[in-house]
């Protein structure tokens, strides 16, 4: 068994690529956040940091937060427990940068006669890898809270991390109709299934067959990374700041970094398992490809083709990023027995009943 | 000959850390090694090619078992000067002794054909799945083993579920026997 | 002769240990450039700007437990759909009989969940919505 090394320098590479996206998530969004925050308020947000003369929008800002964080005191006081009060932020960040690799950037290259498939970890339990390392995450909420040896610090860690247990039970189950509907777990798979065309005038898209996934997916990602309206463990009216009480400077961001980073990574998710992912909603990347292939040779398209993928999956991802933002600065918090109620007495049931039809609608489909 | 390697690897850190993680004085620091340990645990089913069990492993074990464990821990909030870290005793002393016998004996003997009775028995009624289905497919594999010759096996695996759930309401709420009497 | 590139799991592992020194490189960094000033006031436990009450060491609600409990059996139930729904289309008839039976029994575990009021976090507050 020899080693290919243009495999492993194109996995090397799409890792490196994911951790590029994952970490430079954080700064964009904050000054996403921010901007789109001030618009809704009918303000301007930070619009005069910029390179030198030119405002530039803004756009640097997050640049200047960045120092002023790594500049800032960091203070690790003197009654927390030292080890886990240095490892918790950085759990966030392990599992935020750990889940880009599972996302298909494209279809596949071929280089060398060989066929380098554009997804970094290509497993055979496909994107579940995805669930089992943001279930692990849940650990840097709770050992932030307990840490901080701070009675509210710890409520508040449990409570986030009960939130970010809840909803996972029902995250899981809403993507299971998708699996049935599309019968693999290979995310190269499902977005090539749905490169074609429904009904002769829409997209094959996944959240035609399942909408009622959709939104529940949608809703448990807002609860898995902490977001309003489900943010009570950060929202500043709540306990302080929750498990977040005892952070400052740079470990605080770090829990932002990572929390960013999962968010993109879910979206980035959702529009592979919902949007058809990197491929254009009418014209195929097959159809591309045929068309090109009239000019250029095949390996030639393929690369030709590399960035308009990666430029789809982006665009579709920043506009559900975008959807988040927005709910952030419309909808109040839920309070956390609300929250609660929501995860396991409603989203659980639809869950399930929604597994049922689809799975009986599917069947009465395919076996008759 | 490199999945030989990382499964070495990977074992003898499972098994130096989970030596580590006995031997901890706080019960968190022990719990997060544990977490450590599941996790290398799924990386050797990963590198052995069962692709299902490393992620039913990270989801479940990792990811839900050791939440409970870390709740717990959390939620007794055991003072620190309660915490026992005396001498060893004699008793515990012959514990580890037998214990390092028997994974002597386990580590040497089992998978060695000293079970071979069992395992010839085994292949002779060995037969392809029903649903026969390609080399790669892991997943598929284990789903369609467990859905025809393991089916009892998975309809009992409900049941111990609905007793769990049974159990851990029973445990967690005070019997409440008039709804109407108690006044708020 | 078979080509082979990485291991998968060696990836994950990679980017794991990436993220973990990325973590605390930045932690460091940040520690070795601020500036340190401690005074009396920051070395107190924040308690809204009040002195310290009391320790963190009473007890706390049992519904934590619970709700971690219950996410274990149904997180257990998730594995087997996600198995159930990967041979979704071989299976056909006979796999939905079977699946059902499984998900019947874990309906019967969730209904007597919400008979016994399991997961009800706040009495007091739905006594008040109800204007009792």
């Amino acid at each position: 068994m020899e080693f290919s090394y243009i495999q492993i320098l194109s996995t090397v590479l799409l890792m490196l690529f994911g951790i590029a996206v994952g970490a430079q998530i954080a700064p964009i969004m904050s000054w996403v956040e921010r901007r789109q925050c001030a618009f809704i308020q009918r303000r301007l947000g930070p619009n005069r940091v910029g390179f030198f003369k030119y405002r530039v929008f803004g756009l640097a800002q997050p640049i200047a937060d960045a120092i002023k964080l790594l500049f800032k005191e960091d203070f690790i006081p003197p009654y927390v427990h030292k080890a886990f009060y240095v490892l918790a932020p950085v759990i966030p960040v392990m599992m935020g940068l750990a889940v880009t690799v599972v996302i298909p950037w494209g279809s596949h290259l071929i280089v060398g006669g060989e066929i380098v498939n554009l997804q970094a970890v290509s497993l055979n339990s496909g994107f579940l890898i995805l669930f089992a390392l943001s279930s692990l995450s849940v650990y840097g909420v709770t050992l932030a809270g307990w840490s901080s040896n701070d009675k509210y610090s710890l409520l508040g860690g449990l409570r986030a991390s009960a939130q970010m247990v809840s909803y996972e039970v029902a995250m899981g189950l809403s993507v299971v109709p998708v699996v049935l509907i599309w019968g693999t777990f290979d995310l190269q798979k499902i977005i090539a299934s749905q490169s074609t065309i429904l009904w002769g005038f829409l997209p094959n898209w996944g959240v035609f067959y399942a909408p009622v996934s959709f939104v529940i997916f949608l809703v448990t990602i807002f609860a898995e990374t902490n977001r309003l309206p489900f943010d009570l463990a950060e929202g500043e009216a709540e306990l302080v700041a929750g498990f977040l009480t005892e952070y400052g400077g740079m470990r605080w961001s770090l829990f932002f970094l990572g929390e960013y980073s999962m968010m993109f990574i879910m979206c980035a998710l959702t529009v592979c398992l919902f949007f058809g992912g990197y491929e254009l909603p009418w014209v195929s990347q097959h159809d591309l490809i045929l068309w090109l292939s009239s000019v250029v040779s095949e390996t030639v398209a393929r690369w030709l083709l590399l960035p308009l993928g990666i430029v789809v999956l982006l665009v579709k991802s920043i506009v559900l990023m975008w959807f988040f933002v927005q709910v952030r600065f419309t909808v109040p918090r839920f309070r956390y027995d609300q929250l609660m109620k929501l995860g396991w007495l409603y989203l659980l049931p639809i869950a399930l009943v929604n597994l049922a039809v689809t799975a009986l609608v599917v069947a009465f489909v395919r076996f008759h | 000959m490199l999945t030989q390697a990382s499964f070495f690897i990977l074992g003898l850190c499972s098994v130096f850390l989970s030596i580590v993680m006995l031997t901890r004085k706080w019960p968190v620091t022990a719990a997060m090694l544990l977490i450590v340990v599941m996790m290398m645990l799924a990386g050797m089913y990963g590198v052995l090619g069962a692709h299902f069990s490393a992620v039913s492993q990270i989801l479940v074990y990792a990811g839900a078992i050791m939440v409970v464990f870390v709740f717990v821990i959390m939620l007794l909030n055991i003072p620190t000067n309660e915490l026992r870290y005396g001498r060893v005793t004699l008793f515990e002393w012959l514990l580890i002794f037998f214990g390092v016998c028997i994974a002597v004996l386990l580590g040497t003997r089992v998978g060695q054909g000293y079970l071979m009775i069992e395992s010839t028995a085994a292949r002779a009624h060995a037969r392809a799945p029903y649903y026969p289905v390609s080399f790669n497919e892991n997943v598929k594999n284990v789903s369609s083993l467990l859905f025809t010759d393991y089916l009892w096996a998975f309809e009992l695996v409900s049941f111990l579920i609905l007793a769990a759930i049974v159990g851990s309401v029973v445990i967690a709420k005070k019997a409440r026997v008039n709804h109407v009497n108690k006044s708020s | 002769m078979t080509t082979t590139g990485l291991n998968p799991y060696f990836v994950i592992l990679l980017i794991l240990l990436f993220g973990l020194l990325l973590g605390l490189g930045v932690s460091a960094l940040s520690l070795y450039l601020g500036p340190k000033k401690p005074n009396a006031s920051k070395l107190e436990v924040y308690e809204c700007g009040l002195p310290a009450m009391s320790n963190a060491e009473h007890r706390f609600s049992v519904k934590f437990y619970l709700t971690a409990i219950l996410f274990i059996l149904f997180d257990i139930e998730t594995i087997f759909m996600y198995l159930w729904s990967a041979l979704f289309d071989t299976l056909t008839w006979f796999g939905i009989a079977e699946v059902g039976i499984f998900i019947f029994t874990l309906v019967v575990g969730f209904v007597y969940i919400l008979k016994r009021d399991a997961l009800h976090w706040d009495n007091a507050q739905e006594k008040r919505d109800r204007g009792v």
